[in-house]
């Protein structure tokens, strides 16, 4: 008996933490069910102890049956910390997804000439899916100015080895977060802010692209010998030729990459077409600096609140996530709930039957054999040949768009140390009077 | 020690703040003007750039109409109104100038349709017709109630947008505005943005904005307000092509470029560079310029379809640790 209560106990727990787990997740569903907001501009309150949060909100249009699905997504404004998605930093972050015909692309650049690692710099790619824990990953190395770019359904490295068992990305979505470390896989990670990357998602079912920045995040530490702050072993120079000086690995206390943490996140929205969805991603990881480092599963509470372009507000129910994807509400819901309207299909005409011509109707000839109208179809007329003009041997110096502005830009460039000098000039003077 | 930094130099919104880079490597001489000086006390050294992720006072955004549709949003997100002057610059037609204010109320927004200006307080009578027109548009709080602010003052509120360029051949643009930092100005050497022909990528629109705009309301935009560069461009392989000084202005010549002769300009303009590649990145490195702020988008499509578009990278910018 007490067997049976025992059992029939975890059970109810298992049963109380599944239906937590799902509802805290909220997969599949919207931000604010029931609202029927189109316009307007969604808030989330955010609390989290976790070293990064932020979020990114893409929608999808229809412009109508038969028109254009377009698309778009960028990252969400925050309250906490700039210049993320516009300055080079020490650890990439951003969405992936293989899901339901999206196939993700993840260009990453080193845009370092060589002065802060002249050889290049070990990187640890570490993807991680929609419950946070990783799914794959792999070591590869980018020398200096180097650019790879990663398609997450046939990943092949840097280097030009393919990353083996990477079918386990085919379905799932989640985060990917790209390191720098001295070495890999159990080494430490590096302070090198020279990286940077942008996302192209395609969605293969309703033809868009979304594009973006990837995410940055700066990384400082302290030189080993002169103790002084450091983003780069470029930052310790020796202080004599006998010494070595080089910015400390990254542990979490001498160095770090600087958190996110955010208390708001929201961004506006849209409709200009006739239906839409959207994804509303929201991530949270941890930094676990071992060695070696590892993004690990982060955590954060969301308070969600929409207004509409008049300012009408609805708060909605608050839910915890470490990595989840949502709609908005109910005239954005979630993209797996997107349908395009379908084009009318325009009916078969019943042919006009006729003995002459005179029986059929303006642009129309009877086909005698066949006992009905047909339709007179011209021909399109054969293009004359220009004479003269911008193309081929001559000396036009305007023709095209193009000719145009490659010949206005051959005569004004190199007029530009003159305008530059001459300008600096008055702009100088005019400062100078302005200043009396 | 290394926390204390971070607690001590967490960002504000408002005010000196403190984080990042610090380029030695090719610019020893310009930064010797600006990276030398070692400070005993937090003296709360500045740094000023475009920004896409946090609120601010003034956004800047690209719109085109060639056989595009564009439209901008724009979001109050404080509980406080505010007054804003809006600027729309032409480029197509000599950077002609169409201004004007509109008011928000708080947690107000507003989705303008360039092809049909109405503005948020309904006050807007007579815009101008934009057909086949492009450029940019800056907005920027005031602190009011005159608008616009004879001094060209800054207000306080902040704010938060988007652009969505939909393209006739059934792609989008859709980015985050650019926003301006209300601090001091240091000199910003370089950009960077990859390329690659994911989809079919063929097409590109590199835009540049040149403006004095710093810390006013009235951002003036002339003929010779321009940022050159010096632009190199590498492959998958790490080949370094050098190109030709590329110039950026409000001109119809020099406000939108290709890549190369691989990804040519969406709108038939010109291309930074030669070659075919169709995967690597750009690095501009700032020649000259004429202007207090810049602003940079990179757009990439293939024609039919797909595309999309963020801002520029800033690979340098100057910062100043303590001592």
């Amino acid at each position: 008996m007490l067997k049976k209560l025992k059992l029939t106990l975890m059970a109810s727990v298992v049963m109380l933490a599944l239906i937590g787990l799902g509802f805290d997740n909220a997969r599949g569903q919207e931000v604010c069910p029931s609202v029927p907001f189109d316009t307007g501009w969604i808030q989330l309150g955010v609390s989290s102890d976790s070293d990064f949060t932020a979020g990114l909100l893409g929608t999808i249009e229809s412009l109508g049956a038969g028109a254009p699905i377009v698309g778009g997504i960028d990252w969400l404004y925050n309250d906490d910390s700039f210049l993320n998605t516009t300055v080079i930093g020490g650890q990439l972050i951003s969405w992936w997804s293989q899901k339901d015909g999206r196939n993700t692309f993840l260009q990453i650049t080193n845009v370092d000439d060589g002065t802060a690692a002249p050889l290049g710099v070990n990187i640890h790619v570490q993807i991680l899916g929609e419950d946070c824990t990783e799914l794959k990953n792999f070591c590869d190395f980018l020398t200096p100015n180097d650019t790879h770019v990663y398609n997450l359904g046939d990943l092949v490295r840097n280097t030009g080895t393919p990353v083996a068992g990477a079918g386990v990305l085919d379905g799932h979505e989640g985060i990917v977060v790209v390191t720098p470390v001295d070495s890999c896989p159990d080494g430490s990670a590096i302070a090198f802010n020279f990286l940077q990357g942008n996302l192209r998602m395609i969605d293969s079912l309703n033809g868009i692209d979304y594009g973006t920045n990837v995410y940055t995040r700066a990384s400082v530490s302290e030189c080993e010998i002169s103790g002084g702050f450091c983003q780069s072993d470029a930052d310790c120079p020796d202080p004599d030729p006998d010494t070595d000086d080089f910015c400390q690995p990254l542990d979490g206390t001498i160095g770090a990459f600087v958190s996110v943490i955010p208390s708001l996140l929201e961004h506006n929205f849209s409709t200009i077409g006739e239906v839409a969805a959207a994804d509303l991603v929201l991530m949270s990881i941890d930094d676990s600096y071992g060695p070696p480092y590892r993004p690990v599963e982060g955590l954060a509470s969301y308070s969600p609140g929409i207004f509409d372009a008049d300012e009408n507000f609805e708060s909605c129910t608050e839910f915890r996530a470490c990595f989840v994807r949502l709609g908005i509400d109910e005239a954005l819901p979630v993209s797996e709930e997107f349908t395009p309207p379908t084009p009318t299909p325009t009916p078969t005409p019943t042919p006009t039957p006729c003995e002459t011509d005179a029986d059929c109707p303006e642009g129309f000839v009877c086909n005698v054999e066949a006992g009905v109208c047909e339709e007179v179809v011209t021909p399109a007329p054969t293009p004359t040949p220009e004479e003269g003009g911008g193309g081929g041997g001559g000396c036009a110096i305007a023709g095209g768009p193009v000719q145009a502005g490659t010949a206005m830009a051959n005569i004004l460039l190199p007029l530009i140390p003159a305008f530059a000098v001459g300008f600096r000039m008055l702009r100088r003077r005019q400062r100078k009077s302005e200043e009396k | 020690m290394f926390r204390e930094f971070l607690k001590n130099n967490k960002k504000r919104r408002i005010g000196s703040m403190f984080k990042y880079i610090f380029d030695k490597s090719r610019y020893l001489l310009v930064l010797s003007l600006f990276v030398i000086t070692p400070i005993k006390a937090w003296g709360g050294h500045t740094f000023v750039g475009p920004d896409t992720d946090f609120p601010e006072d003034q956004l800047y955004f690209y719109w085109d109409l060639r056989d595009r549709e564009s439209f901008f949003q724009v979001t109050n997100d404080t509980p406080e109104p505010v007054i804003v002057h809006i600027q729309v610059f032409n480029v197509a037609t000599g950077c002609t100038e169409f201004d004007f204010c509109d008011s928000f109320t708080g947690n107000d927004t507003h989705v303008y349709n360039l092809r049909n200006l109405t503005s948020n307080d309904g006050s807007l009578t007579g815009p101008p017709d934009l057909t086949d027109g492009f450029g940019f548009v800056v907005v920027s709080t005031v602190p009011g109630p005159v608008c616009p602010d004879p001094a060209g003052e800054l207000g306080d509120i902040a704010l938060i947008g988007n652009f969505r360029i939909i393209d006739n051949s059934g792609y989008e643009y859709r980015a985050n505005a650019v926003g301006n930092f209300e601090d001091e100005f240091q000199d910003i050497v370089g950009y960077t943005f990859n390329f690659n022909d994911i989809d079919g990528t063929a097409f590109a629109d590199v835009v540049g904005i040149p403006v004095w705009g710093d810390f006013t309301s009235n951002v003036l935009v002339d003929l010779f307000t321009f940022h050159s560069f010096n632009v190199s461009l590498f492959n998958l392989e790490e080949d370094h092509r050098s190109c030709s000084p590329v110039v950026f202005a409000c001109d119809p010549d020099f406000f939108n470029y290709g890549i190369n002769q691989a990804i040519i300009n969406s709108r038939g303009g010109n291309n930074l560079c030669l070659g075919t590649d169709t995967n690597g990145y750009v690095n501009l490195v700032v020649d000259d310029a004429n202007a207090d702020f810049f602003v940079g988008f990179i757009g990439l499509n293939n024609g039919d379809g797909t595309g999309s578009m963020d801002a520029w990278w800033l690979t340098t910018f100057f910062t100043t640790f303590p001592q």
